[in-house]
């Protein structure tokens, strides 16, 4: 991929992606392409991603580059590659990140760009921005990838960085919107999957039927990305799911009357 | 094993220039050459390897191997001003093969029905008994040839190598980059990766799928050509599935796109072996580029995770009906299983391609400590 030269407004404005994976499966519907745009107000502390969460491109100590800046010409020039696969499959562009929306204009503007032509959009967020600029993305996104963290407003700030209520009112306003929006909630075996956020979780499920919902169970496998930046995740008090973790989690939503959870 | 009739009929009615009724009967025979049902003889076939020629071509027809002239006299390194002049020593390299095995391919049926008059086949092909005559002997309608090809994809990435190194940035001169093929890269490793790192075949990239349809192009038109000369029906390229590929990788020095001496050529019309990086749809992007109207067959091997097969049905479908509405004409379907993990913590340098998928995740497999690979190997198996 070369950088374009041009630096003519049409060109603007410009992101930092810092990966752009083509046959993405398991990002939303169908056979899709995901651009990860760097940078992130959150730190989770189970970031599988550690590299997207600094704005500027850095190089790992394997020498690995991560970043670098694109126009939406140029991720425009790479997504509408695989139209024929987003056609057959349903499937279409995703946004992830980082934080897709901080960086805002760029992000909405390769939204627009994709609904131009017509190509089906997922955002994948945590919902950490002002109501009206979120409000302002729904006309170019299709399905928002909403991620729903923890329940409890000190637990959501020592997890996450930040206070729980923004993206909590967002997710509410999205859904009482009628946007489409598919709750994707990390879960770590012994920190945040006690029963009142899997009770929230359910509540949710039970107040918008058809509302499906994910589970992303830990994993560790982000944890060599944090060597190669130099950096150690931070201390967490989980484990890898077992069996009865998801036994557990499953009995506990199903039961409660939240049908459309799948595990991912 | 899916073969896409709506593109290879088309294509078999254009490539063997015979009637639609008869296309419709064509047969993927032995290793994925295509004949006409009960019509047709046209194999066993020749094969060549295409990665030589170009060897010989860098090298005045001499083998980078044993320094044995091999080929036409085609000119030293230092005596290509261009890319183009490379390309045409290229081909006169690839002409002098092409003709041998066209005339060795009829005479391999004239001596057929002088001793032997392959009777049983005879007995099971339209025409020769109406006529009383043998299969190779005038019986059968079709009297064909098919040219198996072998290392295709690793001449369009080292002649796209080549290109851009020499010739367009001019990184470093011919004759030094043939000095380092021939001792095999010692002490030229950062030469090497440098060439590795140029675009290649089956990532959906402009510049690498270029070279690879004009390789295509040339050389199933060179074959197409020879029917005539040598008096068969049709005489075709077919780029196809065995171990040749691994054989003629043996006899092959080391080639311009950072492959070492000695390791296998790509498999059948496949990017070269963990090459493709960008995707399953880029790879299939790619391999749709390669028309099939011109030559009688090619195999397209692809890999794919159990997990697709069953809990990402859909996508699969979705995947492949996509691939055929591209204009793919076959697919050679393989389910990548445990073993695949513990072969890429073997030789990482091969499985560039395979990608840890889990949502929102992004890593290539490769790219995992090994401690983390075989914690993924243990998890992949619960899965």
């Amino acid at each position: 991929m070369k950088i374009d030269p041009d630096h003519s407004p049409a060109t603007r404005p410009r992101g930092i992606v810092f990966d752009l994976q083509r046959s993405a499966l398991h990002d939303g519907p169908g056979i899709r392409t995901t651009v990860f745009l760097k940078g992130c107000p959150l730190r989770c502390a189970w970031c599988h991603n550690p590299e997207s969460q600094a704005f500027e491109p850095e190089t790992g100590c394997g020498g690995k580059t991560y970043g670098r800046e694109m126009s939406v010409k140029e991720v425009m020039a790479v997504v509408r590659r695989d139209r024929v696969f987003y056609r057959s499959s349903g499937g279409g562009l995703t946004i992830s990140g980082g934080e897709p929306t901080a960086q805002y204009a760029f992000c909405a503007a390769l939204l627009r760009a994709a609904k131009a032509e017509g190509i089906h959009t997922c955002l994948d967020t945590c919902g950490a921005l002002d109501w009206p600029r979120l409000d302002a993305l729904r006309r170019d996104v299709d399905v928002f990838l909403y991620d729903y963290k923890a329940t409890d407003p000190a637990l959501h700030r020592k997890l996450t960085g930040i206070a729980a209520a923004l993206p909590h009112e967002n997710l509410e306003r999205l859904l009482k919107a009628g946007a489409t929006v598919r709750p994707r909630c990390p879960l770590l075996p012994g920190v945040n999957d006690d029963s009142a956020h899997l009770a929230a979780i359910t509540e949710t499920g039970r107040r918008y039927p058809g509302l499906m919902i994910d589970l992303m169970a830990y994993h560790d496998i982000g944890d060599g990305k944090y060597d190669d930046l130099g950096r150690s995740r931070p201390a967490l008090a989980t484990h890898v799911l077992t069996e009865a973790d998801k036994q557990s989690w499953l009995s506990v939503l199903h039961s409660a009357g939240a049908a459309q959870v799948a595990l991912g | 094993m899916l073969y896409n009739d709506d593109v290879n009929v088309p294509a078999m009615m254009k490539a063997m220039n015979v009637p639609e009724t008869e296309a419709r009967d064509y047969l993927p025979f032995g290793c994925g050459e295509y004949i006409l049902w009960r019509k047709s003889v046209a194999t066993p076939s020749g094969a060549i390897n295409v990665a030589k020629c170009l060897e010989l071509a860098l090298n005045d027809g001499r083998c980078l191997l044993t320094g044995e002239v091999v080929g036409p006299r085609t000119g030293a390194p230092a005596s290509f001003g261009t890319f183009e002049a490379l390309w045409h020593a290229f081909t006169v390299q690839l002409d002098h093969g092409i003709r041998a095995l066209a005339r060795l391919q009829r005479l391999e049926y004239e001596v057929g029905a002088r001793e032997i008059a392959f009777l049983y086949i005879t007995l099971l092909t339209d025409d020769c008994l109406a006529t009383g005559k043998a299969v190779c002997f005038g019986g059968a309608r079709y009297l064909s040839g098919t040219l198996e090809t072998y290392g295709n994809s690793d001449v369009a990435d080292a002649l796209t190598a080549v290109r851009r190194a020499v010739f367009d940035d001019k990184r470093v001169a011919l004759p030094d980059l043939v000095v380092a093929l021939k001792n095999n890269w010692s002490d030229a490793e950062p030469l090497r990766q440098s060439l590795l790192a140029l675009p290649k075949f089956g990532n959906d990239d402009d510049e690498a799928d270029a070279m690879a349809v004009r390789f295509h192009e040339h050389i199933a038109n060179a074959i197409r050509d020879q029917a005539k000369v040598v008096g068969l029906h049709s005489y075709l390229m077919v780029v196809i599935n065995n171990s040749m590929n691994v054989d003629f990788g043996h006899m092959t020095a080391a080639l311009p796109d950072g492959r070492r001496a000695g390791e296998p050529l790509a498999n059948g019309n496949n990017p070269v072996a963990g090459r493709d990086r960008q995707g399953v749809t880029a790879f299939l992007q790619s391999l749709a580029k390669l028309r099939p109207d011109h030559h009688a067959g090619a195999v397209h091997n692809m890999k794919f995770s159990r997990a697709l097969f069953t809990c990402s049905r859909a996508k699969l479908e979705a995947l492949l009906a996509a691939y055929w509405e591209s204009g793919g004409a076959q697919a050679m379907i393989t389910v990548v299983n445990r073993g695949d993990l513990e072969a890429a913590m073997a030789e990482p340098a091969k499985w560039g391609h395979l990608i840890v998928r889990v949502g929102g995740f992004s890593a290539r497999f490769i790219e995992l400590p090994q401690d983390l690979q075989l914690h993924l190997l243990a998890r992949t198996l619960n899965e």
